[in-house]
């Protein structure tokens, strides 16, 4: 008799222990499913946002892409940049042109540089607005201008990050 | 385990009375409470137990008579619970003599008297008017029992019944005994159908007197059959219901692990008919795009120098000039500015510079609000021009 109480707690238990798993699967197969609806519904979004935005998709990966220049290395990429610059200077009438380069801080992707050049105070906006658009990959970091109020000619200090990317397969420009 | 130990000290030659026993808890006065054992004690009913049990028929209840009347007692004779009640169940073989106490049983008798088994019942179907000498007999035995009782109690008999299939017994007994017996069946309110009818009490016994009504529910009944039965037929209702919902959770969570099973892919398939899973290309671009906006955005919080040089530009008055400028643009966006103020007198120099930052607030909004406290200045002792002072000033502000 004690046999038969046992045995049917036995029973009971493994009764219930069917509930046990199958409500432990279905908690392991709903999370499965709603995380597969998150990435399904991302897809959709994802999919929506493509189809409505697919040219502006490729003007900003453009954009972005000339952020920075792609060089076959970093040698020939400062060779480019400073030819550049002193063809800028020269079209806006600025002399003097010196460019250094600080090898210490170059990192992968960007380089130090300063730039020294003279000329009109007025000319540096044309020149800087021709640099923002014609020399993207030039970013910034600090202006110094000291004038002559009476001459209207001025001594200019800039400090810029180079960003680059190193690609074999790329000509510098 | 006290009780078990009891009655194995008691009844050493019956090993298996540990399993076979029952209890209740009475109170007589406001401390006095009382535990009544009832247990099997007859060999025969242990061994009868055991042939039972070997042809898989397990009794799942035991009980008395006694015990039985105890319960039906308590039910019709409304102060069963006060002093003391004695029933008399007189059968046509056998009379049984039951004994209560303030609505306890406290003893019954069975008491086989030899005229009642050698007279043919044909021929006594009469008591009252063939065989006085039977209650002779019996007045015997009952006048005994109340003895016993009397030891027993410290208190007298109240009430005396006499259940018997014939009516005239109850004057007859009253007689010998010298004392008011009352009829079962005639002076008991709320009962029906309860007169004996000889036929079926010869076959069922003392317990031709009860009917399924007086049985149920089983459970309110004290059982003396095996403790692990009992124990088993205690658990049988949680166990069932243990079992029925288990079943239906069962049934449930299984529609719902095929509901689960079956959407997931339903949905899945919807999605690739519907050219919705493009690829991973797509995903990558719009990944890249993401970083592409976030690198923009960075490039466009950063301020422009150019817009600076104009606006700074665009904010000195016509008395002043700028001999130095000095832009950062990268962690801490500042601007720091030298220059010159040409002016006839304190008041003019006081003008010049409040147009200068009324400009300079003007144009670069955002900034903290500039007030002439930011504004250092001397004289320029190496420029004097006649009815005219120059200044040189000094002013630094951070950049939005």
């Amino acid at each position: 008799m004690k046999a038969n109480l046992t045995t049917r707690w036995i029973i009971i238990c493994l009764i219930w222990a069917c509930p046990l798993i199958l409500t432990h699967w279905n908690i392991n197969k709903i999370a499965t499913t709603m995380a597969e609806i998150e990435k399904e519904e991302i897809f959709r979004l994802d999919d929506l946002f493509w189809k409505n935005n697919s040219g502006n998709i490729s003007k900003v990966l453009t954009r972005r892409d000339s952020l920075a220049l792609p060089v076959e290395s970093i040698k020939f990429g400062l060779l480019a940049v400073e030819n550049s610059l002193r063809a800028l200077a020269s079209k806006h009438k600025f002399n003097e042109v010196q460019m250094e380069s600080i090898p210490g801080q170059t990192s992968d992707s960007s380089t130090p540089l300063t730039l020294y050049f003279e000329g009109p105070f007025e000319g540096i906006l044309p020149w800087l607005k021709t640099l923002q658009n014609e020399l993207p990959y030039l970013m910034i970091r600090h202006v110094k201008i000291t004038t002559d109020p009476f001459s209207k000619r001025a001594k200019f200090q800039l400090q810029f990050y180079f960003r680059y990317t190193i690609n074999d397969s790329v000509n510098p420009t | 385990m006290f009780i078990e130990r009891k009655l194995l000290t008691e009844y050493p030659d019956l090993q298996d009375i540990k399993h076979f026993f029952d209890f209740t808890f009475s109170q007589t006065g406001m401390e006095n409470i009382k535990v009544n054992v009832f247990f099997l004690q007859e060999p025969r009913a242990f061994k009868l137990y055991q042939k039972l049990s070997e042809i898989n028929l397990n009794p799942a209840r035991i009980s008395t008579p006694a015990l039985l009347w105890e319960q039906k007692l308590i039910k019709i004779i409304p102060d069963f619970d006060m002093g003391g009640t004695c029933l008399v169940h007189l059968l046509p073989l056998e009379c049984f003599l039951y004994f209560f106490f303030q609505g306890r049983l406290l003893f019954s008798r069975s008491i086989t008297v030899p005229d009642f088994q050698k007279e043919p019942a044909e021929k006594s179907s009469d008591l009252s008017l063939e065989s006085p000498n039977k209650f002779s007999v019996l007045t015997y035995e009952i006048n005994q029992s109340l003895h016993l009782f009397s030891q027993k109690t410290k208190s007298d008999m109240n009430k005396i019944y006499l259940l018997s299939s014939d009516i005239g017994n109850t004057q007859l007994l009253s007689d010998k005994l010298g004392r008011e017996v009352m009829d079962f069946g005639m002076d008991v309110p709320n009962l029906e159908g309860l007169q004996e009818s000889p036929g079926i009490s010869e076959y069922l016994g003392p317990v031709g007197s009860f009917d399924t009504v007086d049985l149920s529910p089983s459970r309110l009944h004290l059982n003396l059959t095996h403790s692990s039965l009992k124990k088993m037929l205690e658990w049988k209702p949680v166990q069932t219901v243990g079992l029925v919902v288990g079943l239906i959770l069962i049934f449930f969570l299984s529609m719902e692990s095929l509901f689960l099973w079956k959407w997931p892919h339903t949905s899945r398939d919807q999605m690739v008919k519907n050219g919705s899973l493009s690829g991973i290309n797509q995903k990558q671009i719009i990944r890249q795009y993401g970083e592409a906006l976030d690198q923009i955005l960075a490039e466009t919080d950063c301020p422009s120098p150019r817009k600076v040089i104009i606006n700074i530009g665009r904010s000195i008055p016509d008395n002043a000039w700028i001999t130095d400028m000095d832009i950062e643009t990268e962690t801490n966006p500042a601007v720091s500015i030298n220059g010159i103020v040409r002016v006839s007198g304190a008041d003019q120099l006081k003008d010049t510079f409040s147009t200068l930052l009324k400009n300079l607030n003007r144009y670069f909004r955002g900034t903290r609000s500039l007030s002439i406290q930011n504004i250092d200045f001397k004289v320029d002792e190496n420029k004097v021009e006649e009815g005219y002072n120059n200044f040189l000033f000094t002013l630094k502000f951070n950049l939005p």
